[in-house]
């Protein structure tokens, strides 16, 4: 009953906007918002039967009672309290405070801005978002009191541009739902970081959706940062289009709040396009991470490559999603996808499944999926050398989870991602017997 | 002298099958002893049981490691004490550099023994040390653990794990099968090096070939999970020369003596 609460709730706030009027940025006269709410009332909130979130529950995500709408915008000098909370990566330029955004500083080639400075939206906004299909993004598309866009030219992969995404609930729950745009124009190459944080101690809802357009013979470098261990709820969905000949990278670093799903849709559509997915990803106590990536192969001589690995402990469940759409036509398709996984307990759960749909004869496409334990030899060898359990333990667990970072372009947060996965291969190395 | 490692009747059996069925076994510092016996023998299964690998069901005896009931401790407490391994299939563990791993083992052991344990930069000053004893390129201590390493690579790298860990026991199991004689001369003057009064030495062999070049005080003959015949190194050769299968009918009616 908590969904249909909390759908009422939804609807009669987006109806009271639209009759009374109301301050946000976004307006919800804009055409996108009659679509999203429709949608949103058409959908409802997914439920286990729905096929893509089988292994998912969101019931406890709908039962706090949310305040709906952002609290105001902090003193910019408040930003500077919830620094600690970024875990020393690098300075934000955008942050996406319960979904307004805030623009800290520019990046050295490219722009920012949002609907206050203009109140259509580049003309792309809110084509590549499964609108239609998805709740989340119908609900995100109807809520989000704005958006921040943000276009990067230029070769200086060597500036990270980070957009940090953070939800309060310090008095009350919050739903929030920040909304991306990212276009890398035609040859640029850059490198771009998004990271979650959850502040406060009631409970938080983040719904974001981000929609990335990689120019012709554009290259990009994302990391998504997810290591909040609040008990906090994160849905994300990132939709990216690849143009001709452009490149993507994307690498999930994801601890786990309460529950984080992640929807990862990639369109290869312009021929020669590659996209690399790598995501390393860490549950214990009842956390739950649900991944689920698309990478759609829509033309010729396009290649992509994932490769996902797992640790859960305690009752920690992982689902992993990959399902690759090679269409008619797509033919030289080069799709590779790995999802590796270790049990560290009897009671954790990891739900792996592959989905290859081929409708092209020219193809290569393969998959693999493997769930264990810790390899028992080679513990033993670590042992033999002096070494404790725990740390033997620790040790094999970071090794196998750096693998899915080992390629991170960027030295500083790769050495901060290698930092977290050392740490929690620590911590759950000395509470596992 | 107290015997540094001290096997008495150590009866053991693998999923229901009795392999070890009685061994006795006696080493002091500063002795080197060979292990000799056909495939089968039970000649891995006391490495394995020595070193505390799990699978193996002691159902009599007792091992006294420097006095101490070593069936009672983990592996790495073991290790701690001074044993060590050299195994005869060493493991690859992609993703751990064999700094990162020699460098937690050392001084994981160094701790145990009251010393201070090294930096990153004292470390790899005597890791080189001991790896240009061995002819190994110091690269390799950037590459994950065995990882791609040949099999003489792998063998060497074991005995340069024991140049650096220094243990007071250590079991060689197999680690001349699978070198060639250039390199198995390399090896065996690196053990030689570390030939000490203090420090003993269990070598586990099929072939008598690396005894050319580590020479051992004792000799024993592991036949069917016992000790049939123990004697000097001139046991090795004559092993060599007729087989085991002459011992074979000896041996089941004759309980021979080991050495005093």
């Amino acid at each position: 009953m908590a969904s249909h609460d909390l759908q009422t709730r939804l609807v009669e706030t987006f109806h009271r906007w639209q009759h009374d009027g109301d301050n946000l940025p976004w307006s919800p006269q804009h055409p996108l918002r009659h679509r999203a709410i429709a949608a949103f009332q058409r959908l409802g909130f997914p439920t286990t039967r729905h096929e893509d979130w089988k292994y998912t529950s969101i019931a406890p995500l709908l039962r706090p009672a949310y305040r709906l709408i952002p609290p105001p915008l902090p003193e910019p000098t408040a930003l500077l309290h919830w620094l600690p909370a970024l875990e020393g990566l690098p300075m934000p330029h955008v942050w996406l405070l319960n979904g307004l955004p805030v623009v800290a500083r520019l990046p050295e080639q490219g722009q920012c801005w949002s609907f206050l400075q203009n109140s259509e939206g580049p003309p792309s906004f809110g084509s590549l978002l499964p609108l239609e299909d998805e709740a989340f993004v119908a609900l995100n598309t109807a809520f989000a009191p704005d958006a921040a866009f943000v276009s990067l030219s230029g070769d200086s992969p060597d500036e990270v541009l980070h957009v940090a995404i953070v939800t309060t609930a310090e008095t009350e729950p919050q739903l929030a739902h920040p909304r991306l745009w990212l276009r890398i124009e035609p040859n640029a190459h850059r490198r771009v970081l998004v990271s979650f944080h959850s502040l406060g101690a009631h409970p938080s809802l983040t719904n974001a959706a981000a929609e990335l357009l990689v120019g012709p013979g554009a290259h990009l470098e994302l990391v998504v940062w997810e290591t909040d261990t609040t008990p906090a709820y994160l849905i994300t969905t990132f939709s990216a289009l690849l143009e001709q000949h452009a490149r993507l990278g994307v690498w999930h670093v994801a601890l786990g709040g309460a529950v984080t799903r992640n929807n990862l849709y990639i369109r290869l559509a312009g021929s020669g396009a590659d996209a690399q997915l790598f995501g390393a990803m860490m549950v214990e106590g009842q956390q739950i991470i649900d991944h689920r990536t698309l990478v759609e192969h829509r033309v010729e001589q396009c290649t992509s490559n994932q490769l996902y690995k797992s640790v859960a402990d305690d009752q920690g469940t992982i689902t992993f999603s990959g399902r690759i759409h090679v269409y008619p036509g797509a033919q030289k398709t080069n799709a590779y996808q790995s999802h590796r996984a270790v049990l560290l307990s009897e009671k954790a759960t990891v739900n792996a499944r592959p989905q290859l749909e081929i409708y092209a004869d020219d193809v290569r496409c393969t998959h693999g999926a493997t769930t264990g334990s810790l390899d028992e030899e080679a513990l033993f060898y670590l042992r033999c050398r002096g070494i404790p359990h725990a740390e033997a333990q620790a040790l094999l667990l970071q090794a196998f989870l750096a693998e899915a970072i080992s390629l991170l372009p960027d030295e500083v947060v790769r050495s901060r991602a290698e930092a977290v996965l050392e740490e929690w291969a620590h911590h759950t190395a000395e509470v596992t017997p | 002298m107290q015997p540094l490692l001290s096997v008495r009747n150590l009866r053991v059996a693998v999923e229901g099958k009795e392999i070890l069925r009685g061994v006795d076994l006696e080493v002091r510092p500063g002795e080197i002893h060979a292990i000799m016996g056909p495939n089968g023998s039970g000649k891995s299964t006391l490495a394995a049981v020595l070193a505390g690998r799990e699978g193996y069901e002691v159902l009599e005896g007792e091992v006294l490691f420097d006095s101490q009931n070593l069936l009672e401790m983990e592996p790495e407490e073991r290790a701690r004490l001074g044993l060590f391994l050299a195994f005869q299939y060493p493991v690859e563990i992609p993703g751990v550099t064999l700094a990162t791993f020699l460098r937690t083992a050392l001084n994981a052991i160094r701790t145990a023994r009251g010393q201070e344990p090294l930096d990153p930069i004292q470390f790899l000053n005597l890791a080189r040390e001991r790896m240009s004893w061995l002819g190994i390129d110091p690269a390799f201590l950037q590459r994950a653990v065995n990882e791609g390493f040949s099999g003489g690579e792998k063998k060497r790298n074991e005995i340069f794990q024991l140049l650096l860990l220094e243990p007071r026991l250590a079991i060689l199991d197999e680690t001349d099968s699978g070198l060639d004689i250039d390199a198995l001369k390399i090896v065996a003057a690196g053990v030689n090096r570390m030939r000490s009064p203090e420090r003993a030495f269990v070598v586990i062999t099929h072939y008598q070939r690396l005894l050319n070049y580590i020479v051992p005080d004792i000799v024993h003959v592991l036949f069917d999970g016992r000790i049939i015949r123990s004697g000097g190194k001139e046991l090795a050769l004559e092993l060599e020369e007729r087989g085991y299968d002459w011992l074979r009918t000896e041996g089941e009616e004759l309980v021979l003596p080991t050495l005093p």
